[in-house]
């Protein structure tokens, strides 16, 4: 491929690699498939066993929140089952998206490629691994009878929304991370603390005039645009305008640091 | 028109200690007074070895890999890098495959590359051989029926049989070699970039790779070969390049070039 550096500026360039990066299905859906089958070669159940573990992580959870809180089990459990998933997708997002092109540096080194093409990769595994977590959701679903309705078609917009927030999150923590190694250990800490303040296990009412705590936490939103509409709940303007001013913001500051460093982040591999 | 073109090219390499590897850290040193500039070459010109480094204010240092390099390589040409150890060679060849991008100057690739760097590289060690050329192939751009072929024609070359469905980390050094060179030869391409052709490999494997990498260098517009060895120059190229500390010293006709770095360093 002709690389006239020259001649194209490093905006665009850095905006070329997001668009072939994403277009180049073939192969980020090949890396991804391949990681999640090694993950689970030596299991028969494979995927399954992280699904039913999960299962009964919720089903203790929720027995004793439901308990301690006095709510009624069939209107929290759902809530617990989504935010749990959703949860589990950001933060494996959060900490796998730091660590992406650590973890693909054998390929960056060796080939040329866009570096979005291993973002997708590290999203579409992650996603795909929530997906099936998604079995719990719908059989939770059924014995509670919690249907889709009108206020799901929200989903319509809040997923693309979603989606938009993931991948500047990851590449931006992807490109910082591989420039100070102690990034990846940092969010963990980080998740640690924000688990508490996002609204998985209470509902945010219960929290009265302390309620700013949750509402502060981008994660809450993050989740409650996809949790909401689910369960037939229309997202709170608070939640859309939070997520709407995060992809603005967080696209704008994505695209300079990349167009800024791309052309050294195999240097600092 | 498949061409390599640099003009004034300058590729600079980051070295980070511990500490500027840490955000923790640079955020603390943020508040610092910084110090006044010390951009200026250390002190190890006078060895032959390694690239020119430079100690920036922030006290991180540089390598200077490739230095104010201006030379054009045009279809047909066959070229041998030659110079010490850590002259800039595989930075040079990695810059033109496109992985490092030159910290200034210019540096335009017309044609599609194809590298041979290292053996490892490009390879998950958990997955199998299949798996890995399978991956590489699409990396490549191949689909579908294509691939199978290319499983087909590098299960016949490496000869690996059985061991092509267990994980290269499973591999001997050998085997690793005749799979990392089968998967990464199938294809020729405008530009064939080799960095220290192939020491490893038993008398029967060396055979039948020379006589595959003979039909893609003739295949391939262009041939840069980085190598410690005349006689592979000599074989395969019609011209040669010595560098030095990055620098250019003499670029040309290979027995000139030869010359040129053997009175340099006395051999």
């Amino acid at each position: 491929m002709p690389q006239q550096q020259q001649s194209q500026t490093k905006l665009s360039l850095a905006i070329a690699d997001i668009w072939t990066g994403i277009s180049l299905r073939q192969i980020w859906t090949l890396l991804a498939w391949q990681a999640i089958r090694q993950r689970y070669r030596r299991s028969t159940l494979g995927p399954l066993w992280m699904t039913i573990s999960m299962a009964v992580q919720m089903g203790t959870m929720g027995f004793l929140v439901t308990f301690l809180f006095n709510h009624s089990f069939e209107r929290f459990l759902p809530y617990l089952c989504l935010g749990v998933i959703f949860w589990t997708l950001y933060s494996s997002l959060l900490n796998e998206g730091a660590n992406t092109f650590l973890n693909y540096a054998t390929y960056i080194k060796a080939i040329k490629r866009p570096f979005t093409l291993y973002i997708a990769t590290t999203i579409f595994k992650s996603s795909l691994e929530a997906a099936h977590h998604l079995i719990i959701y719908l059989i939770i679903a059924m014995i509670f009878m919690v249907a889709p309705g009108e206020n799901s078609l929200w989903l319509l917009l809040t997923v693309p929304l979603a989606i938009m927030n993931i991948i500047w999150s990851t590449l931006l923590l992807a490109i910082i991370s591989t420039r100070f190694r102690d990034v990846p250990m940092i969010i963990q800490s980080v998740l640690t603390v924000a688990f508490w303040l996002t609204p998985i296990i209470y509902y945010p009412e219960q929290l009265g005039d302390k309620r700013i705590l949750v509402d502060i936490n981008p994660i809450t939103h993050m989740i409650d645009i996809i949790r909401l509409p689910v369960m037939d709940i229309a997202p709170s303007t608070l939640n859309l305008s939070v997520a709407v001013s995060m992809a603005v913001l967080g696209w704008c500051i994505t695209l300079c640091v990349f167009a800024r460093y791309r052309s050294r982040i195999t240097l600092w591999m | 028109m498949i061409r390599i073109h640099m003009e004034n090219m300058t590729l600079d390499l980051p070295v980070y200690g511990q500490k500027a590897r840490s955000l923790r850290h640079s955020l603390f040193k943020l508040g610092r007074k910084k110090l006044s500039p010390r951009d200026t070459p250390g002190s190890n010109t006078q060895i032959k070895t390694g690239g020119v480094i430079l100690h920036d204010q922030d006290g991180t240092s540089r390598i200077r890999a490739v230095n104010d390099l201006s030379v054009t390589f045009n279809e047909g040409d066959r070229v041998g890098l030659v110079g010490p150890n850590g002259a800039g060679k595989s930075t040079l060849l990695l810059a033109i495959s496109g992985i490092y991008e030159p910290t200034s100057g210019i540096l335009e690739v017309d044609g599609v590359t194809t590298g041979l760097f290292s053996l490892d590289q490009g390879m998950d060690p958990e997955l199998s051989g299949r798996d890995n050329i399978a991956i590489r192939g699409r990396f490549l751009g191949i689909e579908g029926a294509e691939i199978n072929a290319i499983i087909k024609n590098v299960e016949n070359f490496t000869g690996l049989g059985e061991f092509l469905d267990m994980p290269i980390r499973t591999y001997s050094a050998g085997m690793l070699l005749r799979l990392a060179f089968a998967a990464s030869t199938c294809r020729t391409s405008d530009i064939l970039l080799l960095d220290e052709l192939i020491g490893v490999g038993d008398a029967d494997f060396i055979k039948k790779a020379q006589v595959r990498l003979e039909s893609l260098i003739s295949d391939s517009g262009i041939v840069v070969i980085a190598s410690h060895s005349e006689s592979i120059i000599r074989r395969w190229c019609n011209k040669a390049l010595y560098l030095e500390h990055g620098v250019c010293k003499s670029v040309g006709n290979v027995n000139e070039v030869l010359d040129v770095y053997k009175a340099s360093n006395k051999i």
